[in-house]
């Protein structure tokens, strides 16, 4: 038997919580301060390990990822998907308490080849310093965390229970080993993000804003007043109902940084002079390879869509996993590795405003790049973003399908192309095939705030900032008070 | 829009639905049907073709068109190959388990889901759907008559709706309805005003992608070419709710009676004053200098002052008002839109009235893509349903939305110096029953009345056996 099932079948039969941080395995809670490092939010953790051999393990992983057993090893009849769904909304219940998470992932990947192990990979976005972060996971949810690591291969706890301080340390040192933790080859951020706890603190000042005005029926403004005297009395409202929010709110960090084109003109400028310089070559290279490479044979939908859309659009955001084999041979590598080093120096300098080349529904995406050793390399894609996968998959193509196609272009069975970021995304029906085709059902997705979209994020946001400090002329007042 | 490479539409093939609501047939009547001998069906379908309308008749006064849902192509026997070459949601069609997906993504819900339907739902499916339209009602009966004693013993009536003829293209709810539809590109000749690509709504031309859509295909034939898909939802409106619902934010807006504001509120649900003037002509009282107006854009209102950014009208069709700017959500609503050729059913309430016992009447949405995927589900998902929608936080298409049963939705309507707000909004439209069909070309419609099938050799259709009454329905 596997090493999971003590703990799931724990969570499964909702055992009380003080069993977690009183009993002998927990540690003690966290001080208040779990975050050290509050000049750092929103960065991205990658980490990749193979799972143990034998498909026995996949399934146990699975088993503690999903609370779903694909087959009953232990002679029981397989969980109904009711039990694993109480068991997905425990561990989100659990997450809730966690301080420094935006959105976080574990998802297994196929092996490379018949020879090969599966992998777990797990991503992060998460606000703090590295440290902060893992110890704010462990103190949450130590436990979970070992039962999902004793299936994979090298776990130096697999073997004993998790017993405090000085195994945290060692389960910190397998996740952060260098072959583990994986580096993003790009990486996209909307707007340069606030901490979770203040994204979350800003909706619930939003929310009781419109809860206060609603009160006053579906006309406030004939309570509160014509103009700008709406807004000082909201301010009231919340002085008198919300002091402890609003003193939060006055601590937090204000200030949006700004984009820099110099600083992105000095990084793309070699590139583009290279480009410029070796243009005939690269050109005749790049059009032989486009037209022998093969494009994926299905135009139409593959079935598996069926199965990945019943675990979408519960909320109003979504995920997506995404896994392809880079094109063989190192003209292609090298291609895509200096186009996903132009959109990251793009995403880092260029697209700061939370538009991502006309994208504005994206909260964090990255792309990483796995080696298989003699199997070649696959590229991995990680996105949190809003509405349904529809809608994300057509703004790719009406908005951002040069940038897209310039990327996967250089990988397995992409629709046709011409001259790198031409033709490719724009086959609409072809394109979304080829991304279900090679999309993975994530196994467990957690976001911190899955009720808000990246407008809301920022609308609450400017409504806080009218908050912390008063508009100065009674225009802008009225202007603050229709952001309501 | 205009593109040089495109094919001359064959008006003769493609189903006459597509390029007309038929104004001229003030009564129409859509009956639901189930095969019950798959040889006898094969046979009424294949002397049905000579009475289909087909092409660009000038408005006929008699019309007659027939589609398929995937059960009903599987019931004359196209075979599983051939079934997998269709879109996988046509295959699965509208209705599924209450708590699967599609239902939930629709708003499919609730006293909406497929299990209280009247017809379309697993347990009362539909195979096909013949829908019949004529002058007057005298006319139509005789019609329905006549095609009942032709069916009868090869399929099954499972639901009938007869339609109804409310003054000035009116829907229940007593506005205008029907006022902006995307004109198709070849249809008649030049490219004026609202023009969509012809493969936005017929397989086998150059869609908004600039490509030829995906179709189906049958033993190495393409299916598919001059069909299209057809949504088909019965909606009910609960005319009664929807106006005092208005009445009663009237009267806790203004502090007593007030069917002024109650209008008002009417008028902002849905984006236009009900004779259909649009808020974006005249935001603050109803101007009939501006009725049946279509020639606006959003980019003057971004706030939502004028038509509020939730309204019925922006949400089904934002035009240009959708991110990161005008001409970008142009394109991309252009890639979005539908044919709607529903009309109502039920008989008329007035505005405000109460009725002591409940008749059912509302709408029979119909509406034609080539997509259902990417156009009808994705307006109805990402655009009517999307609490979410362009920067909204928790609002629904007031009008049509599903208003998140047991959680409640509101409708904002941006004002100065603060927003109006309608909180606790309940649901006025229910699903009734509902289908995705596949309306066939002529050569299709021949082609799967001679299908073979596992009980008898193939019949060839014949236009002898036509009875020579029904050649009215005939273009």
């Amino acid at each position: 038997m596997g090493i999971g099932v003590s703990h799931f079948e724990e969570i499964r039969r909702g055992a009380p919580k003080a069993r977690e941080s009183g009993g002998p395995q927990s540690e003690p809670v966290a001080s208040p301060a779990v975050i050290h490092d509050a000049t750092l939010t929103g960065s991205a953790l990658t980490v990749i390990v193979p799972i143990r051999a034998g498909e026995e393990w996949v399934q146990e992983l699975r088993k503690v990822l999903t609370g779903e057993s694909g087959e009953s090893r232990d002679g029981k009849a397989g969980k109904s998907s009711k039990d694993a769904k109480a068991y997905r909304d425990g561990l989100r219940k659990k997450f809730d308490q966690l301080e420094t998470v935006h959105f976080m992932r574990w998802v297994i990947l196929p092996p490379a080849s018949a020879s090969k192990q599966s992998l777990l990979a797990f991503e992060s976005n998460y606000d703090g310093s590295l440290d902060d972060h893992l110890n704010d996971l462990y103190r949450i949810a130590p436990k979970f965390l070992h039962d999902v690591y004793s299936c994979c291969e090298g776990y130096p706890l697999a073997s004993s229970g998790f017993d405090g301080a000085r195994d945290r340390a060692a389960a910190k040192a397998f996740l952060t080993k260098k072959e583990h933790m994986l580096p993003y080859a790009a990486f996209y951020v909307s707007r340069r993000k606030k901490p979770a706890r203040q994204i979350r603190d800003e909706a619930a000042i939003h929310d009781a804003i419109q809860t206060f005005l609603d009160s006053l029926g579906p006309n406030p403004a004939k309570t509160l007043g014509e103009a700008d005297a709406p807004y000082d009395k909201i301010i009231e409202y919340l002085t008198r109902a919300k002091p402890a929010e609003l003193e939060r709110l006055r601590n937090s960090p204000r200030k949006n940084p700004h984009r820099n084109y110099l600083s992105l003109g000095w990084r793309l400028g070699p590139l583009a002079l290279a480009v410029l310089a070796g243009f005939v070559p690269l050109w005749i290279a790049l059009r032989r390879r486009e037209t022998t490479d093969a494009e994926d044979a299905y135009g139409t939908m593959p079935a598996k869509a069926l199965k990945l859309v019943e675990r979408e659009d519960l909320q109003v955001q979504n995920q997506l996993t995404h896994l392809v084999e880079v094109k063989p041979g190192r003209f292609r590598l090298l291609t895509l590795r200096t186009v996903l080093w132009a959109i990251d120096v793009l995403a880092r300098y260029r697209y700061t405003e939370g538009d991502l080349g006309g994208l504005t529904t994206i909260h964090y995406a990255r792309w990483v790049l796995i080696d298989d050793g003699d199997d070649g390399k696959r590229l991995l894609f990680f996105s949190n973003y809003d509405g349904s996968w529809e809608r994300y998959l057509g703004d790719f193509i009406d908005q951002a399908h040069v940038g897209l196609t310039g990327i996967w272009s250089n990988t397995n069975g992409f629709p046709k192309t011409f001259g790198l970021i031409g033709a490719g995304a724009k086959d609409e029906e072809r394109f979304k095939a080829w991304t279900r085709a090679h999309q993975i059902e994530s196994d467990l997705w957690y976001s911190a705030y899955g009720h808000l979209t990246t407008r809301n994020v920022w609308n609450n946001n400017a409504i806080c900032d009218g908050i912390v400090t008063r508009p100065a002329t009674a225009k802008k007042r009225e202007r603050w008070l229709s952001l309501l | 829009m205009a593109s040089t490479n495109q094919k001359r539409l064959d008006f003769e093939q493609i189903q006459g639905l597509v390029f007309s609501g038929y104004p001229k047939c003030a009564s129409a009547c859509y009956v639901l049907l189930r095969v019950e001998d798959v040889a006898k069906a094969r046979h009424w379908l294949g002397t049905l073709v000579s009475n289909v309308t087909f092409g660009e008749t000038s408005h006929p006064s008699s019309a007659l068109n027939v589609a398929l849902t995937s059960s009903g192509l599987k019931a004359l026997g196209l075979d599983k190959e051939a079934l997998e070459t269709f879109p996988l949601e046509f295959q699965e069609g509208l209705a599924q388990d209450d708590d699967a997906y599609r239902p939930r993504i629709l708003g499919d819900v609730g006293g909406s889901a497929p299990s209280h339907w009247s017809w379309g739902s697993p347990e009362k499916r539909v195979d096909l759907v013949l829908m019949l339209f004529a002058h007057g009602d005298t006319e139509l009966e005789r019609q329905l008559e006549a095609h009942q004693r032709n069916f009868s013993g090869a399929l099954s009536e499972v639901h009938l709706i007869r339609t109804a003829n409310l003054p000035d293209r009116r829907e229940h709810f007593g506005f205008v309805d029907g006022i902006a539809q995307p004109k198709i590109q070849g249809q008649t000749g030049g490219d004026q005003g609202d023009t969509v690509r012809a493969g936005e709504f017929i397989l086998g031309y150059e869609n908004e992608f600039e490509k030829i859509p995906n179709a189906p295909t049958a033993r190495g034939w393409d299916l598919g070419q001059n069909g299209t898909f057809m949504v088909v939802r019965q909606l009910e409106q609960d005319v009664e709710a929807f106006w005092q619902s208005m009445a009663h934010y009237a009267r806790e807006a203004s502090g007593g009676e007030d069917k002024v504001r109650a209008e008002w509120l009417a008028a902002k649900c849905i984006g236009r004053w009900p004779n259909g003037a649009p808020l974006m002509k005249t935001w603050d009282r109803d101007d009939p200098k501006f009725n049946d107006e279509n020639d606006f854009m959003y980019k003057d209102d971004p706030d939502g002052l004028k038509c509020p950014i939730g309204a019925h009208i922006r949400r089904s069709n934002p035009r240009d008002s959708l991110e990161p700017d005008e001409k970008a959500s142009l394109k991309a609503t252009n890639r979005r839109r539908i044919l709607r050729r529903g009309r109502a059913y039920g008989p008329p309430l007035e505005r405000y009235a109460k009725e002591t016992s409940r008749r059912e009447r509302g709408l029979v949405f119909i509406c034609l893509n080539t997509n259902i995927r990417r156009q009808f589900e994705f307006v109805q998902q990402s655009w009517i349903n999307n609490d979410k929608f362009d920067g909204l936080n928790q609002d629904q298409d007031p009008i049509v939305g599903d208003q998140k049963p047991g959680e409640g939705s509101v409708f904002t309507i941006p004002h100065h110096p603060l927003r109006f707000r309608l909180p606790g909004l309940q649901r006025f439209v229910h699903v009734r029953g509902g289908a995705y069909f596949f309306l066939p070309s002529r050569a299709a419609l021949e082609f799967l009345s001679r299908l073979e099938g596992e009980t008898r050799a193939p019949r060839i259709a014949s236009s002898a056996a036509t009875p020579p009454m029904l050649n009215r329905g005939a273009t």
